[in-house]
């Protein structure tokens, strides 16, 4: 067992690794090279610095966030601390622009009514097979479901799921090799993403949303087809969230 | 050795940061997913660390090996910058406290011990990804980590337990180490 087990570990670490999608790497701060390899000390910002600006920012956008939404303030959905970003797609510009719109913050109740379902898949397996582009194009990634339901959330969806499970501010979604993994449960794709909500409302958030525009350009492409499909539903039900809420670091409901 | 094949020569002709951080940043994304866990912790993960080796290129760059170099930074990313927050922040797993509904995707049925992995302590699994994926010498991993290799040994031992002991309960095998 003892070198079964070893060899087990060896061989799906091999496998997990070589199986991700290696994102580009980040962009090097520039500098200037014609003194030799050492970056010149004038472009290199410590991250202290950086530090210290971006709370400085958060600090301004917080107070004015918190003066103009005083009224209605309520918990937010928060699609997760970390949204790692395909640059080949439109950058996401803020985050959580419209903090307040949600009338259900927690998911515990049930939601039925009308809404729009987003089916979002990886691009036909022919097309994959003969790419010369990124694959990564070709792939449906956390972040496009990420950004689906941003649209909805914006555009005051009262309930989201995603294959049919409730998604909540609280909810992980990651990106798990060729599935994704919703608050513990994998699914292959297609990903199903729903909103209960004023349809209207729901397909022009989508409509206008420059990540998702990027998106649908490419399903558009015939050369990288990955899969886009949109549609209005009479009837959408939306289970209650039963995982966990308690987080310490997530918003709370007084 | 950390992808030998494709490590520029280090000597006279010493790469530059970007020429050698283009040649890593591959590698070094796969270790750091299999340590973090996740593609976000990973970019991280793999991000901070060749901020680090930029700011110290000097020292890097004239290293015999400048790859064991970056995996000793960021395996002291992974286990430093975990310390204090893994218990306080649920976002971000791969092991939610939410029990796990059966009939996972037929990747989630093949790899056994990979879901496992995630749920040990950052040393042992940091001890764990440098042995059975960086393939190194318990040498190594002591130089890496800067401890002795008695006390690898015993962080490895410990994880392996723990891993045959979650499989155990998978299958109900219940097989004691």
């Amino acid at each position: 067992m003892g070198i079964e087990l070893e060899e087990t570990l060896s061989r799906e670490l091999h496998e997990v690794a070589g199986r991700l999608a290696v994102p580009p790497m980040p962009a090097l701060p520039a500098h200037d090279s014609s003194g030799g390899r050492r970056p010149s000390s004038r472009t290199w910002v410590p991250p202290v610095l950086v530090a210290a600006a971006t709370i400085v920012v958060l600090a301004v956008v917080g107070l004015l966030a918190a003066r103009e939404g005083g009224h209605d303030l309520q918990p937010a959905p928060s699609p997760g601390p970390t949204v790692s970003q395909t640059p080949s797609r439109a950058a996401d510009p803020d985050p959580q622009p419209h903090r307040g719109k949600i009338q259900d913050p927690d998911g515990s109740m049930p939601r039925t009514g009308p809404g729009v379902t987003v089916t979002l898949a990886d691009a036909p397996e022919k097309v994959i097979g003969s790419t010369e582009l990124d694959p990564n194009v070709l792939l449906v990634h956390q972040q496009d479901i990420r950004a689906v339901m941003k649209a909805m959330w914006e555009a005051g969806a009262t309930a989201v799921t995603v294959q049919g499970q409730r998604v909540v501010s609280a909810s992980d979604i990651t990106c798990e090799g060729d599935t994704v993994i919703i608050d513990g449960v994998p699914y292959p794709q297609p990903f199903r993403i729903s909103a209960v909500g004023d349809q209207d409302a729901l397909l022009a958030a989508i409509d206008g949303d420059p990540y998702l525009t990027v998106y649908r350009q490419q399903a558009a492409d015939p050369a990288i087809s990955v899969g886009w499909d949109l549609r209005s539903e009479p009837s959408i039900t939306a289970p209650a969230y039963d995982g966990v809420l308690d987080l310490d670091a997530g918003p709370r409901r007084d | 050795m950390l992808d030998g094949d494709r490590e520029p020569a280090t000597g006279a002709d010493a790469p530059t940061f970007e020429e050698y951080a283009a040649s890593a940043w591959p590698r070094l994304y796969r270790t750091a997913y299999l340590l973090a866990g996740s593609h976000a912790d990973a970019e991280d993960l793999a991000q901070q660390t060749l901020v680090q080796a930029f700011r110290t290129w000097d020292k890097v760059s004239r290293a015999d090996q400048p790859a064991a170099y970056l995996r000793r930074m960021m395996t002291n990313l992974y286990i430093s910058g975990r310390r204090p927050k893994s218990r306080g922040l649920e976002l971000l797993t791969d092991a939610p406290p939410e029990p796990r509904p059966g009939g996972g995707s037929a990747l989630e049925d093949r790899l056994v011990l990979w879901p496992h992995v995630a749920s040990l302590p950052p040393r042992q699994r940091a001890v764990i990804v440098l042995r059975y994926y960086e393939q190194l010498s318990e040498r190594e991993i002591a130089e890496t980590l800067r401890c002795s290799t008695g006390n690898v040994k015993s962080t490895a031992h410990r994880a392996l337990k723990a891993l045959r002991a979650a499989l155990g309960s998978d299958t109900h095998e219940g097989e004691e180490a």
